[in-house]
């Protein structure tokens, strides 16, 4: 894996910090596959553990 | 015996008894069967030796329905047909594709695995394969499996000098079968254009089409027309069913930690669903093609992770030049459903230079298909989840149920169906020898006959089912 490829954590909190803060703002999380049963949630594409998501 | 013309052809003393349609995969392997077992064989090939315009020519069509490859592109007419540009991965139809499926409409093969299993080794020598590793569950619903990168033999190249010695193989270059004769029980001859001419009639005792995964209805439906149903009696069927593998960019994933998986010789991993999770979701056979490498997308990705699972991302990126290995991108390919409406048809008004009506083909994706790309994606997603080994971002277009990008691979130019097989005249064209229905000497070769189409790449399997055919041929004409 070459370095530079990879998001430094630097970065990443900068991301962090300006993404939550627009997702703060954002109305709603578009929230799929939300049977609460199931123990995964759908959240903007993204596949994750329910009560994983923000 | 390797010939230009059927002129030439027929200037040799040579006596076929099986007459092959086609030098792809399919026929040049019966054809090498019989030739094994003693019986002569003559293969007319409708090209020549290398790929030309005017060859191609003859395989212009039109499509309907969803976006496709233009007919001439996506398949070759000279000898060793489309093995002269296939990429090489092989994979046989798992045993779970020849089953029928309770949610998949007319699912379910006549002959099962076990039934081509015997044909394995030698398909793996002709293919020049390694023995596959048995797939390997990484949850309940998914399981590595393997597609193995073999070199990509080109029929034509590999076999010409063992056709040129042959005293049992006669290959007639140049020499268009554009029909056959049939009374409704048997193929009486077929009629022939031979370098850009009328080539007269060619009878033999058993008839073998071998022209394609298109052509093969093509030329039956065709048939059919001039004889009034007296090459395929049962045709109801005939050219329907037709399927290909739908391939799309269907998301991407970061992965914490991608040791668990077992990478192939290009650094790219498969992974396909279990039985039971395609029962459980309701979908058909996939393969997710893990391509693990950097790429400029990563910083977005995990910025967008942060969006929207902070403690997640906080996590990931402590994992930062730790074990957290990259981003990947997963490429889906996967099973498309029998669907009658599906299908090859003749063209209404153009025809070829010989006067056969060209292919109209029309392919749609329906339900079944978007449900299975979506499911299955989940699957894999969630798969990562519980093994902590990272996370799955599905594209917009997916789980909106948008239209399919236009701008991707589309497919991955296997053409199945249209001379299916099965036990049912009225929703098959062969029998589970490969046997047209209520004919007693004409048999079919290729994807053609696939029941379903299973996730993976057709060759391997289509080569074990033509080492099948050839040994029932060699065991039914042996005298």
């Amino acid at each position: 894996m070459k370095q530079e490829t990879l998001i430094s954590r630097r970065d990443l909190i900068a991301g962090v910090s300006t993404l939550a803060i627009a997702g703060a703002v954002m109305p709603k999380f578009l929230l799929e596959n939300s049977d609460a049963k199931s123990e995964f949630v759908m959240v903007n594409g993204w596949v994750l553990k329910r009560g994983e998501a923000a | 015996m390797i010939f230009e013309s059927i002129e030439q052809f027929r200037a040799s003393a040579f006596q076929p008894h099986v007459c092959i349609t086609g030098s792809g995969p399919a026929g040049v392997t019966i054809a090498r069967e019989l030739a094994a077992d003693g019986i002569p064989v003559i293969i007319f090939e409708a090209g020549g030796l290398e790929i030309s315009t005017d060859s191609q020519e003859f395989y212009q069509g039109a499509t309907t329905g969803d976006p496709y490859f233009d007919l001439d592109v996506t398949r070759l007419r000279y000898f060793g047909g489309s093995s002269n540009h296939w990429a090489g991965w092989c994979r046989v139809l798992d045993a779970l594709d020849f089953e029928a499926k309770p949610h998949v409409p007319d699912s379910g093969w006549p002959i099962a695995r076990a039934d081509i299993e015997p044909f394995l080794d030698k398909t793996h020598d002709i293919l020049e394969l390694v023995p596959f590793k048995p797939d390997k569950p990484i949850s309940d619903d998914i399981r590595w499996v393997q597609l193995i990168k073999s070199p990509a033999v080109r029929f034509g190249e590999k076999f010409r000098g063992e056709f040129e010695k042959s005293d049992k193989v006669a290959l007639v270059l140049n020499t268009y079968v554009t029909e056959l004769a049939g009374d409704g029980r048997r193929v009486s001859s077929a009629k022939l254009w031979s370098n850009g001419a009328d080539g007269g009639e060619f009878s033999a005792a058993t008839f073998v089409i071998c022209t394609g995964g298109l052509e093969n209805s093509r030329l039956l439906l065709w048939s059919n027309v001039r004889s009034s149903g007296g090459v395929v009696p049962n045709a109801e069927a005939l050219g329907r069913y037709w399927m290909e593998h739908p391939q799309f960019e269907g998301g991407d994933a970061i992965l914490f930690d991608s040791t668990m998986f077992e990478h192939d010789s290009v650094g790219e991993a498969f992974f396909s669903p279990s039985a039971k999770a395609i029962a459980e979701r309701q979908i058909m056979n996939f393969g997710i093609r893990l391509i693990e490498r950097p790429y400029p997308g990563l910083k977005a990705m995990i910025a967008d992770l942060a969006c929207q699972a902070p403690d997640t991302a906080e996590w990931v990126a402590k994992g930062l030049g730790q074990h957290l290995r990259c981003a990947a991108q997963l490429y889906v390919g996967w099973e498309q459903s029998p669907v009658f409406d599906n299908h090859v048809a003749l063209h209404a008004s153009e025809k070829d230079a010989a006067g056969v009506p060209r292919i109209e083909l029309n392919w749609k994706k329906g339900e079944l298909e978007h449900r299975t790309l979506l499911e299955g994606l989940k699957l894999f997603g969630e798969t990562l989840v519980r093994n902590n080994a990272g996370r799955v971002r599905i594209e917009e277009w997916v789980t909106n149920g948008e239209a399919y990008p236009t701008d991707q691979e589309l497919a991955g130019h296997h053409h199945m169906g249209g001379t299916r097989m099965g036990a049912d005249p009225k929703k098959s064209v062969v029998d589970a020898n490969c046997k047209v229905h209520g004919m007693e000497n004409l048999y079919v070769g290729g994807s053609s006959v696939f029941t379903t189409s299973g996730q993976c790449n057709p060759t391997t399997t289509i080569v074990a089912l033509a080492l099948r055919l050839g040994a029932h041929l060699g065991k039914t004409l042996k005298v």
